[in-house]
Order: C-alpha cells, then sequence, then structure tokens
C-alpha cells in the first residue's frame, strides 16, 4: 500500500467483475483498479476503457508481479484460480478469488495451504450469494431453538445458467456449450452446487457422508467455433447427505426440469419447519402446534447483502476478519463437490472430510 | 373351476381385510366366505359375527385342513405370508396375499416359485392402493408420450406431522413383522413402475428419528425400521429417480409427484389432483380426472375371475411382487452399507 492506497489489478474480467467487483472496488475509498490482464489484449482494453483502468497487461504473469499493485482480483473460470492465487500470494499480494473455487478438492487444498504460509496477505473466496439478504434471520431462528433438533433438509434448485433463454425450463438442446459444462474449465463444480453448499453450511453445517447419482440429459453441444464438443458436466445432480448435525438432506440441482422454477429449501426438526423460496427469497416457518407455515418477516436490521470487494478492502486494512468467505470454507465446498463426483462415478458413498 | 362355487377362507383379518376383501368378496356371485382364522379365538368369532361366516378356527392350519375351502386371502402381517402361501397352495387352495408381499426378497422369490409349481392353482397379491384414481389419465398420457424422453422423476410420500418421540410400536415399525418393508416404500415403488418400468440401481440412505417406542405392553423398546428414508434409482429406461419418504416431516407437503421429461412435466398433487405441461407452456394447468372415469378397486372380483379362468392375474401377480420386494431390500442394503445396488438382485 502506497499513502494508504489499495492498488488492485484484475486477472480476468468477466461478467461478475464488470457487474460486481470492478463498481464495487471503486465504490471503496482509498483503492484504484491500477491493471487488467484478460483472455486477449483487446478484450482487456475495452473493459480498462470501461472502468478508468490506466494500465493493461498482455499476460497475467506481469500483472501479478507488478510493484505497484498490492492485491489482485481473480475473476477467471475456476482452472486459473490455482495457479493464479499461487502466483499472486508467492508475489506477496492480496487475493480475492472470484467462486466456484477451484477445479477440485486438491486444487482448493493447495490454495488453502498457500495462504496459510502468507498470513500477513489476505485471501478471500467471493461468497455465495443468493441467500445473503435472509442467512442472518435463519440462522438466528436454528440458534434460538426454532427448529429443535434438525432432522431433515431438502434442496430443491432449477438452474438456468447457461441456458439460451432463461424463462425456458425444459432440457435446452439449443443453448452452445457453456464455459460451465466443459469440465476441462470448471473442474467437478456443476450447476450452482457449491454456492448452495455454502449457503446451506451457513445454517446447519457440513455434510459427513455424501451419496450422489448425477445424469448428463443433454450429451452433446456446439461450441463458439461450431464443433460439437460431448458434454460431462451434469445437468440434473440428486445429492443424499448425511450432515454432521446429525440430519440426512437431500438435494438436487437441475437445468432440465420443465416448468419447474425457483429454489426451495426445507430445514425440518422436532420442533418446528422452515421453508425458503425464491428467487426474490420469501421465508416461511410453523411451529409444532401450528397447522401451516406462514411468511416470516426478515427484520430490515437482520437483511445482509453483498459487501464483497469492502469486506477484503477492510481485510487488508486489518479493519476486519474474512467471514463471506475464507478460504478453508471454499476447502469444504470443494470437498462436497469433489464428493458428489466421486460417489456418482463410483456408486459408493463418500465420507467428508475427504 | 368355471361353474364350481369358490369357498373362501379367511387367514388374519385385519382392516384391510374388514375394509375391503370382505366386501369385496361379498359382491362375487356364487362365493361363500366360509370360514376365519384370525390371532386369537376371540377376535375369529367377532368377524365372523360382523360378517356372518359360519366357521371360526383358532389356528390357520386347521382352516386349510378343511377341503372345502377352494380359496384362500392372507391377511396378515407380511411375516407370515411366505408360511401360509407355501401351505395353502400344497393343500391345493388359490391363493390371495395382502401387500406386502413378503419380508425378504428371498421369500418373495420363493413364493413365486411354489406358484410356478402349482400352475392350476390363482396366486395374486393386492395392489396398492394409491394409484388407482389417476392411474388412467397418467397411462394415458404416457401412451401419447406426453414426456417426449423421460429424464427425472420426484416423488415426496411425507406425513406432515412432527416426529412422534416415544410414541406407540406399530407392527410396521418391527422387523420381525414387517422385514424390509419401510414406511410406504414398497407400494409408491410398484406405482411407479407401472408407469415407468424397473429399477437397475439402488442408493438409499435412512434414519431412524424416532429410536424408540413403546410396544403393546407398555415397554420401552428400540426400533430398528427407518422412519425417515431417502432413495435415488436409475430406470433401466435411463431416467433418475428420487423419492423421499418420511414419517417425521412435519408442516411439509406431502405426498406429491413430479416427472420430467425433454418435453413435458406431470405433477400429480395431494388428493390426485393431476397438472401437467408441455414445451411452450407457461406453466403447468390441471387434467381432468373425472372420478367416473378413473378406475375402481376390483381386487376380489379379478381375483374370482382369474380361478374361473375368465381373465389373468394382472394386479398384482407373484412376479410384480418379486420386483418390489427385490427394490426393497436394495434399498435397504444401500441404506446399510452406503453402496449401490443392482438389481435385479
Amino acid at each position: 500500500m502506497a499513502n494508504g492506497i489499495v492498488r488492485v489489478g484484475l486477472v480476468g474480467a468477466g461478467g461478475n467483475t464488470r457487474l460486481r467487483h470492478a463498481p464495487g472496488l471503486r465504490a471503496q475509498d482509498g483503492v484504484e483498479i491500477v491493471s487488467v490482464a484478460n483472455r486477449s489484449r483487446e478484450s482487456g482494453e475495452r473493459f480498462a476503457g470501461e472502468f478508468e483502468i490506466p494500465k493493461v497487461y498482455d499476460n497475467w504473469v506481469d500483472l501479478i508481479n507488478a510493484d505497484d499493485t498490492d492485491a489482485i482480483c481473480i475473476g477467471t473460470w475456476p482452472y486459473m484460480h490455482r495457479t493464479l492465487t499461487l502466483a499472486a500470494l508467492a508475489a506477496d499480494k492480496h487475493v480475492l478469488c472470484e467462486a466456484r473455487m477451484a477445479m477440485n478438492a486438491k486444487e482448493a487444498h493447495d490454495m488453502l495451504d498457500a495462504s496459510r504460509l502468507k498470513p500477513n496477505l489476505v485471501a478471500q473466496i467471493v461468497p455465495a450469494p443468493s441467500t445473503l439478504d435472509v442467512d442472518a434471520t435463519i440462522q438466528g431462528l436454528i440458534a434460538d431453538g426454532y427448529l429443535g433438533e434438525i432432522l431433515a433438509i431438502k434442496l430443491r434448485v432449477s438452474n438456468t445458467e447457461g441456458r439460451a433463454n432463461r424463462n425456458e425450463t425444459f432440457a435446452d438442446t439449443d443453448a452452445p456449450f457453456h464455459w460451465r459444462q466443459n469440465q476441462l474449465l470448471s473442474g467437478y463444480n456443476a450447476m450452482s452446487m457449491g454456492i448452495w453448499y455454502e449457503q446451506l453450511m451457513r445454517y446447519v453445517g457440513p455434510a459427513s457422508k455424501v451419496s450422489a447419482m448425477t445424469k448428463v440429459c443433454v450429451k452433446q453441444r456446439l461450441d463458439e467455433n461450431g464443433v460439437l464438443r460431448a458434454v460431462s458436466v451434469p445437468d440434473h445432480i440428486n445429492v443424499l447427505c448425511q450432515m454432521a448435525c446429525g440430519a440426512q438432506a437431500e438435494l438436487s440441482w437441475s437445468s432440465v426440469s420443465g416448468l419447474q422454477k425457483g429454489n426451495e429449501l426445507w430445514l425440518l426438526g422436532t420442533e418446528g419447519t422452515l421453508n425458503l423460496r425464491g428467487a426474490p427469497n420469501v421465508l416461511y416457518g410453523g411451529r409444532k402446534g401450528d397447522d401451516e407455515l406462514a411468511e416470516i418477516p426478515i427484520p430490515p436490521e437482520k437483511k445482509g447483502a453483498w459487501r464483497v470487494e469492502e469486506e477484503w478492502i477492510n481485510a487488508i486494512r486489518g479493519e476486519e476478519q474474512i467471514t463471506r468467505t475464507p478460504f478453508d470454507v471454499g476447502v469444504q465446498y470443494m470437498e462436497f463437490t469433489e464428493a458428489v463426483a466421486r460417489s456418482s462415478q463410483t456408486g459408493q458413498a463418500i465420507s467428508l472430510p475427504l | 373351476m368355471p361353474d364350481e362355487e369358490i369357498r373362501v377362507g379367511l387367514m388374519g383379518a385385519g382392516g384391510n381385510v374388514r375394509n375391503r376383501h370382505i366386501p369385496g368378496f361379498q359382491g362375487v356371485k356364487d362365493l361363500s366366505i366360509v370360514a376365519v382364522a384370525n390371532r386369537s379365538i376371540e377376535s375369529g368369532r367377532a368377524i365372523a359375527d360382523q360378517f356372518n361366516i359360519p366357521q371360526v378356527y383358532s389356528d390357520w392350519r386347521e382352516l386349510l385342513d378343511d377341503e372345502s375351502i377352494n380359496a384362500v386371502c392372507i391377511g396378515t402381517w407380511p411375516y407370515m405370508h411366505l408360511t401360509m402361501t407355501k401351505a395353502a397352495l400344497e393343500k391345493g387352495k388359490h391363493v390371495l396375499t395382502e401387500a406386502r408381499m413378503a419380508s425378504t426378497a428371498e421369500e418373495a422369490r420363493e413364493m413365486l416359485r411354489l406358484s410356478h409349481r402349482h400352475p392350476d392353482l390363482v396366486t395374486m397379491l393386492t395392489p396398492t392402493s394409491t394409484a388407482y384414481r389417476v392411474d388412467r389419465v397418467i397411462r394415458g398420457m404416457l401412451d401419447e408420450s406426453y414426456f417426449g424422453e423421460l429424464l427425472s422423476v420426484e416423488v415426496h410420500a411425507l406425513q406432515t406431522g412432527f416426529a412422534d418421540r416415544m410414541g406407540n410400536l406399530h407392527w410396521r415399525h418391527d422387523w420381525e413383522m414387517s422385514g424390509y418393508n419401510t414406511l410406504n416404500i414398497g407400494a409408491q415403488y410398484e406405482t411407479m413402475s407401472s408407469w415407468l418400468g424397473r429399477a437397475t440401481r439402488v442408493m438409499a440412505m435412512g434414519k431412524t428419528h424416532v429410536p424408540y417406542r413403546k410396544n403393546g405392553s407398555g415397554e420401552i423398546v428400540s426400533v430398528g425400521i427407518p422412519d425417515h428414508l431417502d432413495v435415488m434409482y436409475e430406470l433401466a429406461a435411463g431416467a433418475q429417480v428420487h423419492m423421499r419418504f418420511s414419517a417425521t416431516t412435519g408442516l411439509s407437503t406431502g405426498n406429491q409427484i413430479w416427472m420430467y421429461g425433454t418435453e413435458g412435466t406431470i405433477h400429480i398433487g395431494p388428493g390426485a389432483a393431476i397438472f401437467a405441461g408441455r414445451r411452450g407452456d407457461s406453466q403447468l394447468t390441471e387434467v381432468p380426472n373425472p372420478e367416473d372415469q378413473r378406475a375402481g378397486y376390483r381386487v376380489e372380483e379379478e381375483f374370482t375371475n382369474a380361478i374361473r379362468g375368465l381373465e389373468q392375474v394382472k394386479h398384482n401377480s407373484f412376479e410384480i411382487g418379486v420386483h418390489y420386494m427385490e427394490w426393497t431390500e436394495a434399498v435397504a442394503r444401500s441404506a446399510q452399507t452406503g453402496q449401490s445396488v443392482y438389481l435385479p438382485l
């Protein structure tokens, strides 16, 4: 930091960097986005023009090693997260890494280990964003005993990412091969599995055993060059978990469930039931003795929001600890993600941690 | 025996026998219910008085020795089905057995083998009663290839009460009485497989949320049969199914089925309401299921028609029972071992 200014370099400037990180960083006092390196110099220059970034690099190696940079925001697809994170930490730069954390559990562990070798640096993963408004309320209800002992969990997610038309819910055979469907770029990550598992962990903690079945319903897609590619990332996933908290969870993600819209999470206990439906999120609950579920209002003071860039900069300045999301939590969801893949490959339950 | 009178003996006379089989038999021409044997002679006599059954036996073996009886209805809990079926067939009597078929897959297979040894006798299982109301509509949609290619299925068989800690022990909680049968999993699979075909691979997880219950004598006993069960399976036709069964899901949404295909979705809600939609639709809409066009309950009619050579047993043959008992056992084995279990066993 020179004169208290945090100087940030962007590696990879895709959708979320444009939508969230670049505006979020510019909104912080004492932060300068000093550089960007994207897949091509042209796309980097376009981005630099849009956000008034003075320097465009041809490659990330030079950007990460530049002396005038304190912190690196990694916005690439997962296949580069480990390489970039290790290089940035080795160059003594703070890291904010886009989610999902890595391709697999081993890479996530490498990243966690590397961050522990540099305790003076901040290492943060972009958090799962879809329940930030309701997290504190749900956590508070559970802590106050609303559910009693948690017995069962259900999560059902209708996935819209990678669709040609997000209003279409049937199997989409026309959409092009998306990077999320490309195992070489996304690793074991599939649909919003890691996002929702991270969110679920905020309420009930991690799983101790995972059984999964997955299916690729749309098996071939055209890539941007018109080449027909085989798809190995599943578009329908069923997971059963034994949770460390004692509950049994049943989690599903699907891009092929026609006319099934939105997401629903059920937390079922001995004394009460919570049901989160979205998006937008609406929380319902009921307790023993009630006839039906009723909406639970979210108190304004408990309504969380996106503050990723603020948290990162505050942490760099020593003003707060990273809670959304530290690397060790990233390791947990990458272990879950890999357990799902391994279980679906082998047909056996996989115990966690790996 | 087209012209002969059918003379039925009841072995076990629980709720379903009183509510369904006895009235059903009473509606069949040239048929008499001639005897009953229940757990006690007193309970047998009460049934006999209520339904004008002339003979009460204190023991089911005496009933089978009665040469005037040519068909039996076995209404006990699953643990006796094999033993009674074997004895009845050996005495030359037609057999209608209450569901679930047996305690284990091997018992079910033995019953099937015994039926093959007696091709002159009719053997039949009581089918599940949950699907009648929607069966014709769903079959009609399947015949029209409503789904395109079926991709995935989601089934909820959820009770809506909270966990009944220290509740009463029911025979369905008792492994000795029920074997691998758990909640109503066999009935759900029977229905789903009648529409969509059989499973090839099963993975399951189960929990017993109420681990102790009070038996009839007020003693606290440990319960081994799960009261919460998740099952995933692959269909021979390729689709992936998830079923959740639970007696502890308070304020949940109850019993529901969703079936998703490449071109269409069918949803069966509580109360047998059917909703469906195809690609291009903006939402599911209700499919008419007029009461007068729904399939009816005709178990005793089918059984007696089969005895008279007027039709073949379809709902259910012993083969169907073997299929659902193998699946039921596969669920239990997978839940025990954490491994996939492949079918047939």
